[in-house]
């Protein structure tokens, strides 16, 4: 059996097809990622907004000093620290509608008669967060002119004197009140690491691109090769073996590359666990194998298209982890949220979970609980190709 | 004609292909598209109001006080509030699978100590949180829960009423908000779901359409057939016409089913917008499904196998969209990579999506744009199909020889 892993293994490092799928694609990606997130920054803080200001009489009036005050300080860079605003006044509603709506400026701000500020946001808004702050920025202001209101009508004592008054304004906008922002994970996480983590979880998809080829050597209605198998002395479950074998040290020798690859080029942070990593990639390297076992093992399908269901399947598989980018991100935490099912099945996902387990909690119970979905996981798929190869029947070989 | 029938044939017995390339990688961009740009018939609607962006948040009241209730409730009110439990190990949960966005720990004595403070003062006792990393909509939560703070510790400083009024005065306040209007355009917008749809479209209509003309007409390629072709009255410069044909027609039909499958899915959000703009969004795929075509063609003309055509056509899609910005916005990478991105067609055709999206009207000037771009991507596929045509001849010879 070992004999044959051996073959099967030097197959495959003969097969260009599956070197660039499971060796170079990780990394090529993995490259990409890195050229593409150099020089990208974190979008925790929201950055400068760009908020438009009709600058007409209303705009200019004594009633609207206060905001005016308010805005231009936002606009003002702190020490180290770009502004939250960059205001373009317009001198004419129609101009400032239009630049709204070409998108120059992100919400236009203006003022009623009375000096209260009104916000306008463009057509097919998504409803972005900037708008929101922006709109924070304005609730403010007015409830800090309702809570003069407030207090003088309830306790008109307190509000006795202009001194008093004055005191309060300041107050209102003060900064006596804070939050501290605090830090539970063993990291700081990074919304550009969970990429890398759900490529290692593409990759594990990948990988059963080799337990596929394989198999199909397996198969003596495939290939030459698989029927010269099916006709010798050997045991379909001890070839099965060899298969698994083979296909498991490919499969995990590539996960550790791209393992190697994103810890030490792309310096990825693993938080100094990077000594369980091969425990992680073996569990990944394993469920890989199983998966192109299973789909292989299918008796009904063409290898065309099973080869073709396989790359998209690995694709489609790849989005729940979040691969595809900040909206894939979000249907990632959604579904993990509303369908946690959906997840728990998915190997691209678990292996990804697996990566980010490791690096970000106290407690490696996570860590293992993943793990353990994973063989789970496998255990289920390697049952589907041992039942798929046991006695089959070919209708013409 | 014999020969584009038969490649016609060809392709169409790998029907399956289709099916998943085309139907699968559609499918994966309307969740993409439900993921940002809201569902299929409720689109509409919701880009014509607004409503302020919630974050997720949750909130470990370790205090119990009026102040840390109202708090805690004005929390509720303003996000999509989530339940977290007081614990290391949930709240690490909570962080690392992006459960809140937003997690404000009130600690034990702060209403007491936030009183005392406005009273004598001095600062606050600081609440704490935990901020997501994913987007700034746990620091826009935050700068309420500032807001919300600092209001309370004005009112207590200027009054010396109970604690349950002044928590109910701040919590009058709250209902002064800014009035927000949508702009008003002459036509109604693009939606933004279908936007991301089409923006995805460029994944299968490059790789989906180059990956199905590579396998598809692998058989073309098969050695014994070629010296059939060789031996038969069809010229060298006929075959490869025909064959080129039957992959523009590939090309073609992958397209019109992505774009009906779009317009299928999102014709109730797209009722009201004018036809012409979404005849700009699908002139803007086709160009770029002209390109994934003319790389099939080559692929084709470089007799890849089966595997490495796959690999190949799917490494070469994902360059394409990321450098097109269709999974990490553009603006959001340096200067240095849009201007890479600027040497790829998929830029230019999300550049002519975008376009039209922005646009308040169709106009002379936004026909113009797409126009430009579109002619731009199609260069992109003469040059392919060019360098296919020399790829082949060169090979062809090397055969001979």
């Amino acid at each position: 059996m070992l004999s044959l892993a051996g073959y099967h293994i030097r197959a495959m490092l003969r097969n260009n097809g599956i070197l660039i799928w499971v060796v170079a694609f990780p990394i090529i990606l993995a490259t990409l990622f890195m050229v593409m997130f150099d020089g990208m920054m974190s979008n925790q803080q929201a950055g400068t907004i760009a908020v438009g200001v009709l600058a007409d009489g209303n705009y200019q009036a004594p009633a609207a000093e206060p905001l005016r005050a308010i805005l231009g300080a936002l606009a003002e860079e702190g020490p180290g620290e770009e502004a939250f605003l960059a205001l373009t006044s317009y001198a004419d509603a129609d101009e400032a509608n239009d630049a709204l709506i070409a998108r120059e400026v992100e919400v236009l701000v203006t003022v009623d008669a009375d000096g209260a500020p009104q916000m306008s946001v463009p057509p097919n808004s998504l409803n972005s967060t900037h708008e929101a702050m922006v709109q924070a920025v304005l609730d403010r202001y007015l409830q800090s002119e309702a809570a003069v209101s407030e207090l003088a009508r309830n306790d008109p004592a307190a509000l006795a004197s202009p001194e008093a008054v004055a005191a309060l304004t300041a107050d209102l906008m003060g900064d006596e009140a804070q939050t501290a922002e605090v830090s539970v994970l063993r990291v700081d996480p990074s919304e550009m690491a969970r990429f890398y983590y759900a490529l290692l979880g593409f990759s594990t998809a990948m990988g059963a691109n080799v337990a596929s080829v394989l198999t199909e050597r397996l198969k003596a209605n495939l290939s030459p090769v698989g029927a010269r198998c099916q006709v010798s002395s050997m045991q379909p479950a001890r070839q099965l073996g060899a298969v698994l074998i083979a296909s498991w040290v490919i499969v995990f020798c590539c996960l550790m590359a791209a393992f190697c690859y994103i810890r030490f080029v792309a310096n990825v942070s693993f938080a100094g666990r990077e000594a369980l990593a091969p425990v992680a990639c073996a569990a990944c390297a394993l469920v890989s194998c199983a998966l192109g076992m299973a789909l292989w093992a299918l008796p009904w399908l063409s290898a065309n298209v099973k080869d073709a269901v396989l790359t998209v399947g690995v694709l489609v598989l790849a989005l729940p982890a979040g691969l595809y980018g900040e909206p894939a991100l979000g249907l990632s935490d959604w579904l993990t949220q509303h369908m946690p099912w959906l997840q728990a099945i998915n190997p691209s996902v678990q292996a990804a979970n697996a990566f980010y387990a490791l690096t970000y909690y106290d407690s490696l119970v996570p860590f293992f609980q993943t793990l353990s979905t994973i063989l789970a996981i496998a255990a289920v798929l390697f049952a589907v190709a041992a039942l798929c190869m046991r006695r089959q029947r070919y209708a013409s070989l | 004609m014999q020969v584009f029938k038969i490649a016609l044939r060809l392709v169409r017995r790998n029907w399956m292909l289709f099916a998943i390339y085309v139907l699968a990688l559609s499918v994966m961009g309307v969740f993409m598209a439900t993921g940002v740009g809201g569902g299929l018939a409720g689109s509409a609607s919701a880009d014509a109001s607004y409503e302020q962006a919630l974050p997720k948040a949750a909130v470990i009241d370790r205090d119990g006080s009026a102040v840390s209730r109202a708090l805690t409730e004005y929390v509720r009110a303003n996000s999509t509030f989530v339940e977290v439990e007081d614990g290391t190990f949930a709240l690490q949960d909570a962080a690392a699978r992006d459960v809140a966005s937003y997690v404000l720990v009130i600690p034990a004595g702060y209403g007491q100590g936030l009183l005392e403070a406005a009273r004598s003062g001095g600062d606050a006792p600081e609440l704490e949180c935990i901020v997501s990393y994913m987007g700034a909509s746990g620091s826009l939560m935050d700068e309420k829960v500032r807001s919300w703070a600092q209001e309370l510790y004005a009112l207590a400083a200027a009054s010396t009423a109970p604690v349950e009024e002044l928590v109910s005065w701040v919590e009058g306040v709250q209902d002064a908000r800014v009035p927000v209007s949508v702009a008003a355009t002459e036509q109604e917008g693009v939606p933004s779901a279908y936007l991301i749809y089409c923006q995805f479209a460029t994944y299968p209509l490059f790789g989906g359409v180059a990956a199905i003309v590579a396998t598809g007409l692998a058989s073309l390629r098969d050695p014994d057939v070629r010296r059939r072709v060789g031996a038969s009255c069809v010229g060298e410069g006929s075959f490869a016409r025909q064959v080129g044909a039957a992959i523009a027609v590939c090309g073609l039909v992958v397209w019109a089913a992505n774009a009906a499958f779009g317009l299928a899915l999102y014709h109730g959000s797209l009722e009201g917008v004018p036809p012409a703009s979404v005849a700009l969004m699908l002139g803007a795929l086709l160009a770029l499904g002209l390109v994934g075509t003319a790389f099939g063609f080559l692929l084709s003309q470089l007799g890849v196998s089966h595997q490495v055509a796959h690999a190949v056509a799917n490494i070469a899609s994902m360059v394409l969209t990321f450098l097109a910005g269709t999974w990490v916005s553009i603006d959001q990478m340096g200067a240095g990579m849009e201007a890479l991105a600027r040497f790829t067609p998929g830029y230019w055709c999300v550049d002519a999506l975008g376009a039209v999206y922005e646009a308040p009207a169709v106009t002379g000037e936004l026909v113009a744009r797409v126009a430009s771009d579109a002619l731009l991507v199609a260069l992109f596929a003469a040059v392919i199909a060019l360098v296919a045509v020399v790829a082949g001849r060169a090979r062809r010879q090397r055969a001979l020889a």
